[in-house]
């Protein structure tokens, strides 16, 4: 059994053109972990998702999983391995839910294989009820709400069958309906299946609490790697998201973040 | 596991298949059997002398030409929306049709020339078309080969620059052919003009040599109708399912161009088909690829069939008089108001 990280990032630099985006950038996360990557906007995060899921290749350093070097994987190999949520996919034509789901499942087909096998049906009927969207399956995607569609995009990761997910803001602009329905999702997909899950999130309440490990990005560079506890604190919030920040120790121990708002007329 | 859910990428394959080779095959008939003159399909099998057997053997090639390269236009259209991610897309959108117009009009412009005179003696038995021909298939070829040399020495051959670079290309193209018109005489511009209008002109090896290219052009395309579906997404989402993106897109330019390439040298440029066909079918059997592209396939061939088989024969019935009409004229004609009444009704 192998002892390597099951996605690992060693000394990894990333520049758009001369401007660098990533430096020196550390991170290890074990099987079965679900670790919460946050940071201020444009601290690198979507990019170290890129570099991670192959799309992009970093300058120097490297990214492995499983001990295997991402650059070196065929896409198809890669997305048996490793699934990535969006955080919106716009569709050009009108496909249906159960169609986009289906989609999970084009990694696993042989190169002859055009039409779903009976273990790719079982897989995406499984992802629809997982995400409990078997309702939706018939409808036009396009046709969804924000919050439906993201389901959609749960399931379609679901269906894929891998055993990392990243997740890039998945509930971001989600009522709380919705924000409860995909972290039970997760949660479950974690506690049964042993996923691997890296959820990039601005919410820090949320990923406070659902998330075993946080990394905090802040230009680039990893500037803490610990338990919420100890990743949640006024002072290292304050100082990374340049605004004050005040943290309330809720009775269940959970860390809630709030920003120091001046005094308003209405208060 | 539950029990496997009624998936709708799951409708059947056999009601598209049934009912497109059925239309090729009334359509096949309709220009088998009629055209300018009253020969009918059972009287040219019949035929004691050898003109009725003649006719059949021209309508054979007009038939035949017409499936292929209806077939070929509407399937390039259905790639290019998919791989450009725009409905707007059509086989000529990466700058084919300025490319092939201006690579025939070169060779028209230099046919009275002792150089035209040794190129066409060059390409007997194909004579002036096989090297109008071979001008339009160097010219599309040519296109779009610096189109994607251009999108990939920009950073990366991305569907934006790929579209902007194209064209861009075709506006060039344009300028040259317009710059050739200009300094044409009238006999030529005559016969540039006709060159544009698109038609069918079947000559000994034009068959042929139209079937080896599609062949070709096929054959590099058939490995990637199976990522359409994901392709259409975006080029990260489908590297995420998957899908060797840019492998993907190069054999997809190469085989369309090569496809197209053979069509606009043997039929001059055919619009519409490639827009409206792929549409048409969407509409019909839905945006699922295992399904569209043998509806956009034979919807393709049926259409550009039955165009020019009405081409060959309405002036002679309508008009009383000898000629063809412009094939182009006939698709728009057909197709148009159908795929109209079509969009109105599904809307509604």
């Amino acid at each position: 059994m192998t002892t390597a990280p099951h996605l690992a990032c060693h000394g990894v630099d990333f520049a758009h053109g001369p401007t660098p985006v990533l430096q020196g950038v550390e991170v290890e996360i074990p099987r079965g972990e679900w670790v919460g990557l946050i940071g201020p906007n444009g601290a690198g995060k979507s990019t170290l998702l890129n570099l991670l899921v192959g799309w992009w290749r970093p300058q120097r350093g490297e990214i492995r999983i499983a001990g295997d070097p991402v650059h070196r994987l065929a896409p198809g190999a890669l997305a048996r391995r490793l699934a990535m949520v969006p955080q919106a996919a716009p569709l050009v034509f009108g496909h249906r839910v159960a169609d986009v789901v289906a989609m999970g499942r084009h990694p696993h087909q042989g190169a002859l294989q055009w039409t779903l096998g009976p273990e790719d049906r079982e897989r995406v009927a499984l992802a629809l009820e997982r995400a409990d969207i078997t309702a939706l399956a018939p409808r036009r995607f396009n046709e969804l709400s924000g919050g439906e569609r993201q389901l959609v995009l749960i399931a379609r990761a679901l269906a894929q069958s891998t055993e990392i997910l990243l997740l890039d803001e998945p509930t971001a602009s989600l009522d709380l309906h919705h924000q409860a329905q995909i972290i039970e999702v997760l949660a479950r997909l974690h506690r049964e299946e042993g996923t691997t899950i890296l959820w990039v999130a601005h919410d820090l309440n949320l990923v406070g609490r659902v998330c075993q490990r946080l990394v905090l990005l802040a230009k680039g560079c990893v500037v803490a790697d610990s338990s919420p506890e100890e990743i949640l604190t006024a002072e290292r919030l304050s100082q990374v998201y340049e605004t004050p920040v005040t943290i309330e120790v809720t009775r269940d121990g959970s860390r809630r973040v709030e920003i120091a708002l001046p005094e308003t007329s209405h208060a | 596991m539950p029990e496997p859910a009624a998936l709708p990428s799951e409708r059947s394959l056999w009601p598209v298949l049934m009912g497109g080779l059925l239309l090729l095959a009334a359509a096949m008939l309709f220009g088998l059997s009629w055209g300018s003159t009253d020969v009918n399909l059972l009287d040219a099998l019949r035929g004691s002398d050898g003109t009725e057997w003649r006719i059949l053997r021209y309508r054979l090639d007009h038939v035949l030409l017409a499936a292929v390269v209806g077939a070929a236009l509407a399937l390039a259209g259905m790639l290019f929306q998919a791989l450009l991610r725009n409905p707007l897309a059509s086989p000529f959108t990466l700058g084919v049709a300025g490319g092939g117009s201006l690579g025939a009009f070169i060779i028209i412009s230099l046919e009275s020339t002792a150089l035209g005179t040794s190129l066409t003696a060059a390409l007997a038995p194909w004579g002036i078309a096989g090297a109008r021909a071979a001008g339009a298939f160097a010219g599309v070829l040519l296109t779009v080969g610096l189109v994607f040399a251009l999108a990939r020495a920009a950073g990366g051959v991305e569907t934006v620059t790929l579209l902007l670079a194209g064209v861009t290309l075709n506006f060039i193209c344009s300028a040259g052919v317009i710059l050739i018109q200009a300094l044409a005489d009238s006999s030529q511009t005559m016969r540039m003009v006709r060159w544009s209008m698109g038609g069918f002109h079947p000559t000994g090896g034009q068959l042929p040599a139209t079937l080896v290219l599609m062949g070709v052009g096929l054959a590099i395309i058939l490995p990637t109708l199976r990522h359409l579906d994901v392709l259409s997404l975006d080029d990260r989402t489908a590297h995420l399912l998957g899908v060797p993106v840019r492998r993907t897109r190069a054999q997809i330019i190469l085989g369309t161009a090569i496809m197209v390439g053979a069509c606009l040298a043997v039929a001059g440029p055919i619009g519409f088909i490639g827009l409206i066909v792929p549409h048409t079918c969407r509409l019909l059997v839905g945006p699922d690829h295992r399904r569209l592209v043998p509806a956009t396939a034979l919807g393709g061939a049926s259409l550009l069939l039955v165009a020019d088989t009405l081409a060959r024969g309405l002036p002679a019935h309508l008009l009383g008089r000898t000629g063809e009409l412009p094939v182009g004229v006939l698709t728009a004609a057909l197709g148009g108001p159908f795929f109209l009444s079509l969009l109105l009704k599904m809307n509604r």
